[in-house]
Formats: structure tokens, sequence, C-alpha cells
């Protein structure tokens, strides 16, 4: 990979903050954008812009098409069977609260539903709150102290009568745990259950295939794989599409409507109410083949190495604490300077130029497994350079100076 | 003592004069330093500043004619914040502090790099400063 000529696709990083060079390492936060997909944005609004499904006309016709046409893409990325299998949405959480509404009708009272102790509060509130209205029972399965699912848990888990879901993140968004996600399909399906993938984090790191992992659906967002917030897709497998109950009623899910009663399209127009975000999901199909392109196994691998660089740094340190130890990592990493509160940290690294995210990263429940209240995350993309994750290295260092210099 | 005014007109210029904004924020931190750390025992009486996702904990009260108040938080750069508010408004007639208009966090430009949560709870604390203000300075 040419990293300069990858950088210079994305002019962002090359702004100054601070009258200092901006190191971006927030991407599991949300990713910059390339020029390819800005400028798909840019020649869909100033050439083809129509409302889709719905004219006759060439306009609406072309953008329909090229809608059409991304569906099969985004199928094909996640190694789907069919394109009828991908509902666009406007991110992971809104296709994780679809799912759960739409499986609702499936559920009887006293059935259970799990979820991992590292879920983001966007996988683990929809089904806690489902849980509520059907009367079925919410288990947060445990983790080990490396920070992955507990497999004796697990285990323990399954084997009660009435498991109906297991929903778990691919990539948890704060220790970076890849969950082992074929494994726990096997286990859920053993067990009568299906295996719900929250996805969001779990796109740059190689190519996906949703038959290969046996997930029977997948939630993502477009904007952590350089592609415009409010887009997204929930993939479902074809055996438990037709099963689902649409859950948003409007323009454009309908097979037939009268006073009396009306029936709803299929999978996935029956599931994609309202106009959509046309032009999001241009900038979603631009992304897909921008990654494609520059190789999703090169990408994965130098991500992966930029973060064991970061890694290796922050242990290299005094007074660092970097959580969790899983087998797999990828994608963020979360740390904590002894005595300093994260806060403080990433607010002084701001004024370095270094965005890194502080607080609880809308994982409540696993800060209280860690036992802290907030932690430093650094997430970086295969666009930093070994030279910002040195930068990044610096700046903790030097937080950890003037903080030791003024301690109480 | 100087009036609010003067002295936030002078920890504006303090924080002009600091271009480089990596040592506005060290100077926080010195400021912190000086700023007492309250007891357990003393946190544990007071009511949190609600609103506020650091902890933030205000001792107000009347000393004679005057509004004075100690206060402390769990992170420095907040402390920081504490110290020059600390030195604006305590000790200052209540009526003074009720009215005062507060722009030296905005104009400094030290709440940029906070978090939003962190943002509001520095106006929290500004509102409940200028809450206790107004009951100390109706209290006979
Ligand atoms: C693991 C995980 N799940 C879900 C989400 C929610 O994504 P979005 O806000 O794009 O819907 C995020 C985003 O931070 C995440 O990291």
């Amino acid at each position: 990979m040419d990293i300069s000529a990858v950088r210079a696709q994305f002019p962002i990083l090359s702004r100054q903050i601070y009258g200092r060079p901006l190191v971006y390492l927030d991407n599991a936060a949300t990713t910059q954008l390339p020029h390819p997909v800005w400028r798909a944005m840019e020649r869909y609004y100033t050439q083809t812009h129509a409302n889709v499904h719905r004219g006759a006309h060439y306009l609406s016709e072309t953008a329909t098409a090229r809608l059409e046409e991304i569906r099969q893409s985004a199928a094909a990325f996640l190694g789907a069977e069919s394109s009828d299998e991908i509902l666009f949405t406007s991110g992971a959480t809104e296709g994780i609260n679809l799912l759960a509404r739409a499986v609702e009708p499936l559920l009887t009272p006293g059935d259970r539903i799990l979820v991992t102790a590292m879920e983001h509060h966007s996988n683990f509130l929809p089904w806690q709150e489902l849980c509520r209205r059907a009367g079925c029972h919410f288990h947060v399965l445990p983790l080990t102290p490396a920070g992955e699912p507990n497999p004796e848990a697990l285990h323990r888990l399954l084997a009660l009568p009435g498991v109906r879901v297991l929903s778990v993140t691919a990539v948890s968004n704060v220790l970076g745990t890849q969950a082992p996600i074929s494994d726990l399909a096997r286990a859920a399906h053993a067990a009568g259950a299906w295996l719900f993938v929250d996805g969001a984090q779990g796109l740059r790191h190689g190519r996906l295939d949703m038959k290969e992992l046996g997930c029977d659906a997948f939630a993502f967002s477009g904007h952590k794989m350089m592609a415009p917030t409010g887009t997204g897709a929930l993939y479902v497998n074809a055996a438990l599409l037709p099963r689902l109950s649409p859950t948003a009623f409007g323009g454009g899910m309908v097979d037939r409507v009268s006073r009396e009663g009306s029936t709803y399209a299929g999978a996935p127009a029956g599931f994609e109410a309202g106009t959509p975000n046309i032009a999001g999901i241009v900038g979603l199909g631009a992304a897909i083949d921008y990654l494609t392109a520059l190789d999703l196994g090169e990408i994965a691998r130098r991500e992966a190495s930029l973060l064991a660089r970061a890694e290796t740094g922050l242990r290299a340190l005094e007074g660092v604490t970097v959580y969790g130890e899983p087998k797999r990592r990828a994608g963020a990493l979360s740390f904590n300077l002894e005595g300093v509160h994260p806060y403080d940290a990433a607010g002084l690294l701001d004024r370095l130029g270094i965005a890194v995210r502080s607080g609880h990263h809308c994982a409540q429940p696993l800060m209280e497994h860690l036992g802290v209240t907030g932690t430093l995350r650094v997430s970086p993309a295969f666009y930093n350079t070994e030279a910002e994750i040195d930068a990044f290295l610096a700046g903790v260092q030097k937080v950890r100076e003037v903080t030791g210099l003024y301690h109480g | 003592m100087a009036d609010i005014r003067a002295l936030q007109d002078q920890i504006i210029r303090d924080f002009q004069r600091l271009e480089d904004p990596f040592d506005q924020y060290t100077y926080l931190l010195a400021l912190s330093a000086r700023l007492p750390v309250m007891s357990e025992e003393r946190r544990a009486a007071l009511t949190p500043v609600a609103g506020c996702q650091s902890h933030v904990w205000l001792d107000v009260r009347r000393e004679g004619e005057l509004l004075v108040f100690d206060a402390d938080s769990d992170t420095m750069l907040i402390r920081g914040i504490l110290c020059l508010l600390q030195q604006v408004l305590s000790h200052q007639p209540p009526a003074e502090v009720a009215e005062a208009e507060l722009d030296f966090p905005e104009k400094s430009g030290l709440l940029l790099s906070l978090s939003p949560d962190r943002r509001k709870g520095i106006g929290s604390v500004i509102e409940t400063l200028r809450l206790s203000a107004r009951q100390l300075g109706r209290a006979p």
C-alpha cells in the first residue's frame, strides 16, 4: 500500500489542529472519507438525483438501478447469498433495533436472550427492552480476565431452556476483542438459538463471509468504513428473512393498502419504509469499491500492525494499564494512565493535535466489568502511519510528565 | 478586591499570552495544584453538583458581606477551571456574583478540548454559584 498516495485521498488528514499536525486515532468512532466517496455523492447530486422506486422517468430509473447495484455489491462484500438479504439502514443502531422489533412476534414469554458484557449500548439496550416488552429473560454473558466471552459461562447459559437469541459484537469497540463468530454461531445453533452480530467494528479486519461465519443477522454502519454517516445495512439470512415482521410502516414498503387492511412487500422493500438516504447509499457503494480495490487483507494487516505498535509502546511505558489481552485484537485498544483521569489525558492529547476518545464508550456494563468509570481508547485505521503511532506514544509520555509534575 | 470584570479580563489576557494551546492546559494543571483538595469527609457532606460527568463538589457560604466558596473535582483540568472561578467569584458580594456575566471560560478558549458533558458541567457549576448567590443575598 502506497501510504502517501492513500493519505492524499483524505484531505482532512493533513489538517492542523491547535497549530499541530492532526493525528487522528479515533477511527472506532468514525472514519474519514476518501475523495472517491464524496465525489460519487457529488456526482449523484449533480447528475442523477431523483427518488427511487417511484417514477418511471429517466433519473428515477437511473437512481433506482444504482441503489440496487449497491445492494448487490454490499451483498458481495459481506458474502451474502442474495442481495435481498441486505436491508439498508441508517447504521448499526437502527439495524439492531429493527431486528429486535422484527423477531419480537417470534418470541414467547419465558424465552431467553443472551448478550455479552462487552456490548456497545446499541447491542445491549434493544435486547434488554425487547425482553421487557416480550416477557423474556435477559442474560449478560461474563468475560474472562483476558476480555473474551467466557466459554464455560456460554456453555452453561446455552444449556438453559428457551434460549432464542445470542447477540454478540464482532469486535469490541473498547477492548478490540474479536469474537469467535463461527464458533459462537455453531454453539447458538446447536442450542436452537439465532446468532446475531453487531458488525459495527467488524468491517476492516479482513474479508467477511456471512455463509462461512454462519450468522443469522449482521448489522453495520457505513461511517466506520469510509462511507458517510447515516448509512449502513442489516444482513439477514434467507432462512430467517421471511419469518420477520416489518417494523416501520409507510411509503415504499407495501403490497396493497386499503381501508379494511393492508399487506406488505417482502424483503428488502418491506423493511425500508420511506425515502432512503440515496446519496449516502451511493457513498456507501463507493466506499465498498474503494476498500475492495485497496485490498481488505492488506488493510487488515496494516491496521493490526499499527495497533500492535501502539500496544507494545504503551506496555513499555510506566504507569500505563492496557485493558484485556484477547487472543485476537483488532481496531481498538483501551488504556489508562495511573492517577490521571481519562478526560484529562484526552484533553491534553487533544491540545497536542492527537484525537483519541475518552469516557465509557457507550459500554457501561463493560466499564463495570473492568472496574473503571472510563478509559482512553486509541483506534488506528490503515491511513495512519507508524510515525503517527509514535507521535501518539510520545504524547502519552508527555501527558504523564506534565500531570506528574502537578499531581496533588 | 478587584471587580469581576477586571479579574476575568486578566485571565483572558493570561491565556492569550500563553500562545501554545498545550501550555494553556499545563497552566490549568498548575492552577489545579493550587486548589486545596477536600477531605473525603468534607466531600461526603456536600451535594455533588448535578449535571456533572466528572465529580464536582462546591462549598458555598457567606462570610460577612461576601460570598466565599471552596471547590474540588476528581479531574485536574476541571480543578484548574474551578481555581479560576474561585479567583473571579469567591470573596465577592453575592449580588455581583448573581449578576456577573461570565465570559472568561469561553473567551480564553479553555473549554475547547473538553467533552460536551464536561462543558455542560462547568455551566452547572456556574448556575449553582449564581443560585447560591441569590439565596445568600436574600438571607439577613
Ligand atoms: C460495537 C458498536 N456497536 C454499535 C455501534 C453503533 O453504531 P452507530 O452509532 O453507527 O449506529 C458502535 C458505534 O460506536 C459500535 O462501536
